[in-house]
């Protein structure tokens, strides 16, 4: 029997890990976006924690990273939510359940889902490039021994954040997926 | 705690006029950075107190139901996240001041 070695296990716990987060919010076909949530776990992940190695910088510390990836969220499960329900029927549950409310319902549930874009990625901009800059303040103050503790909340929140991320993902998945009954 | 507020407040505006580079154009007191920075404390306040309210409600809930603890554990980061949204626009628009 071959034994799985140490980067097989750690890959599978993720995937699990994903798996699990998809299809506790997703009600149907949830395999279906695991994809796209796990790798966007792993580069969120990934860009959160290259902050720590000195010398190297987050990727996720730039506007334009996150903003591309909130972009990417949009178009996706809008498009999702196309795909299931029709293009008239998506656009008109924005209307809201009594008809005759769709004037006032349709334009501010339209502006909140444009403003999703803003708000998903500058909640991981503002966190890790607010991160960066009190690290750099205190690293500036006592260079010693304060900023390791420092660091360590800084590998706490990059989880953190990075969960926050793809838990939104997938809450905005599910609703646009969502039938209701 | 009035007295003590507003003797920290006058400290915070000394620092502020004691900073002024002489010779430089003095801007003006409740402008740029400096209001950022009251900005950013008054929102970090705001959220330190609701994130306290959000933090007790789990513990209690754990605490009487540790069996459901993993469920509340996630809805709570969920609802931080969620609050702490709104300080970190305060952070992004206090970078935006020059």
């Amino acid at each position: 029997m071959r034994v799985p070695g140490p980067l097989q296990q750690t890959m599978e716990y993720l995937v699990g890990f994903v798996r699990t987060l998809v299809s506790d919010n997703v009600a149907h076909h949830p395999d279906r976006y695991v994809p796209l949530i796990g790798t966007l776990g792993v580069f969120v992940l990934l860009n959160n924690l290259f902050g720590l190695i000195p010398g190297l910088g987050s990727g996720t510390a730039n506007y334009n990273v996150t903003l591309g990836c909130a972009l990417v969220v949009f178009l996706y499960y809008n498009f999702h939510g196309m795909r299931e329900h029709g293009v008239g029927k998506y656009l008109g549950h924005f209307a809201g359940p009594v008809w005759f409310l769709w004037i006032l319902m349709w334009p501010l549930e339209i502006l909140g889902l444009f403003s999703r874009i803003l708000s998903h990625s500058l909640r991981l901009f503002g966190n890790i490039a607010g991160e960066h800059v009190v690290t750099g303040i205190f690293f500036g103050l006592a260079p010693l021994v304060v900023p390791v503790p420092l660091a360590f909340m800084g590998l706490f929140f990059g989880l953190i954040q990075t969960f926050v991320f793809i838990m939104l993902a997938t809450i905005y998945v599910s609703g646009a997926v969502a039938h209701e009954h | 705690m009035k007295k003590f507020l507003t003797t920290a407040f006058l400290f915070t505006v000394a620092v502020a006029a004691f900073a002024q580079v002489p010779g430089a154009p003095a801007p003006g007191l409740f402008e740029g950075k400096f209001l950022a920075h009251i900005a950013l404390a008054i929102a970090a306040a705001g959220c330190g107190m609701a994130q306290g309210k959000a933090v007790v409600a789990a513990c209690e809930g754990i605490a009487r139901n540790p069996q459901a603890a993993g469920n509340i554990r996630t809805t709570m980061i969920i609802g931080l996240a969620l609050i702490e949204a709104l300080v970190i626009y305060v952070l992004v628009a206090a970078f935006a001041v020059k």
